[in-house]
């Protein structure tokens, strides 16, 4: 078992506990003093939960954020390349342009 | 006069083969059309971490409420403990958001990516350079007239200069598109992975949680041996099988991203991609994400 599976486990089975805590059913069955412990631990495991899931979606956004760089660049390079396809739609439109100088002169 | 003609002639070979030797690999219309799906992609991404973010919230506030209600005129250990999942559940849905910021600015910039894709591949440089060129072919006429009487198939050759540098440019355009899919694409494949691996994450998530407050209901109820089963224990334990409804929106995104990415995988590896079931599945994510908007702001 790698250590991902490790936190997968050990997280389902905190969700498994503190469900069980909160369900109303179980909560009412218990005396005083175990529903103080009860409500206690099922706290502290909203907040731990909350914790490894965070950990979870920051492996994901520590990766998007390097990703960030390069989708940066990819966008640079099409603009580059807009920019070629607009030269050469100039340069097209120039060599019209020049050719009909040139029969006007022509013409004279 | 016979030099200009035949460097003119050249010229236009060159075109020809300009044109016919680009035709392998996607059209620029396929590129657009998968640069704009790729636009509205980004556009739903932000929405869903939005209404995912909200729900997280909503079924946090839910949780602490009910602990305070517990703790009322208890202990003060106990009212400390849900003191202290108040403030440190908040801190933890506070970093939460920083890191769907994170997520939300990728998706802008994946916006700025495809705007600019689409751009590119259905802008109008040919079709105005078609015009450049057949107002040069009326300036040949006068340079040399004979170019009128020059035919090709019964149709006059001036006729076939601006249609023909219009597909020029194209096929430049279509070369340079290209070029940039094999050396860019890779990275945008991996942005677009991304966020669909995040949209699956959220989505297991999501119905870890589910899973077990539906299971400990349905177990709770059936461990008491001493009592008799509610009436609603069946209905409880099929809802126990069924996904929560934010899970509907996430993995309309996963799935939406997967077509994504997989459409903008064809177009760099040159297979067919199959616009219709990205173009549905952007469809679902924004009916799905619409709905979840609507019924948080009422």
């Amino acid at each position: 078992m790698d250590e991902q599976q490790n936190v997968n486990a050990a997280k389902a089975q905190m969700l498994s506990t503190k469900a069980t805590l909160d369900n109303p059913t179980y909560f009412n069955g218990l005396d005083q003093d175990k529903q103080d412990a009860a409500t206690i631990r099922s706290s502290e495991l909203s907040t731990a939960i909350l914790k490894i899931e965070n950990t979870q979606i920051a492996s994901i956004a520590a990766k998007v954020a390097a990703n960030a760089a390069d989708l940066k660049t990819a966008t640079a390079e099409l603009a580059a390349a807009n920019a070629e396809v607009q030269n050469f739609t100039r340069l097209i439109a120039a060599a019209g342009g020049l050719l009909g100088i040139v029969g006007r002169i022509v013409a004279l | 006069m016979v030099d200009r003609f035949t460097g003119l002639w050249r010229g236009g070979i060159l075109l020809v083969l300009l044109a016919v030797g680009g035709c392998a690999g996607p059209s620029n219309e396929q590129i657009a059309q998968i640069a704009q799906s790729g636009e509205v992609f980004a556009a739903h991404v932000p929405r869903v971490y939005d209404v995912a973010f909200e729900s997280a919230v909503d079924r946090d506030s839910s949780d602490l409420a009910n602990q305070r209600k517990n703790a009322k005129g208890r202990p003060a250990a106990v009212q400390n403990a849900v003191m202290a999942a108040y403030v440190g559940n908040t801190d933890a849905l506070a970093q939460r958001l920083d890191q769907f910021n994170t997520m939300k600015s990728h998706a802008r910039l994946l916006d700025k990516y495809f705007t600019k894709l689409n751009a590119v591949a259905s802008g109008g440089g040919s079709a105005a350079a078609g015009e450049a060129a057949t107002g040069a072919a009326d300036q040949l006429e006068k340079l040399a007239p004979s170019i009128k009487d020059l035919s090709i198939g019964g149709k006059a050759v001036s006729g076939f200069v601006g249609p023909l540098v219009s597909l020029g440019v194209s096929t430049f355009t279509n070369s340079q598109l290209q070029a940039h899919l094999k050396a860019s694409g890779p990275k945008v494949q991996e942005a677009i992975a991304l966020q669909g691996a995040m949209f699956a994450l959220l989505l297991d998530l999501e119905r870890d949680r589910a899973k077990a407050t539906a299971d400990a209901k349905v177990k709770v109820a059936f461990d008491a041996f001493d009592q008799p089963l509610p009436s609603t224990w069946s209905a409880e334990r099929l809802k126990s099988l069924k996904p929560a409804p934010i899970t509907n929106a996430l993995s309309a995104a996963r799935d939406a991203a997967d077509q994504l990415q997989s459409n903008y995988e064809q177009l760099v590896t040159g297979g067919d991609g199959s616009i219709g079931r990205l173009q549905n599945a952007l469809a679902l994510v924004g009916a799905i994400v619409t709905v979840f908007e609507t019924s948080n702001r009422q």
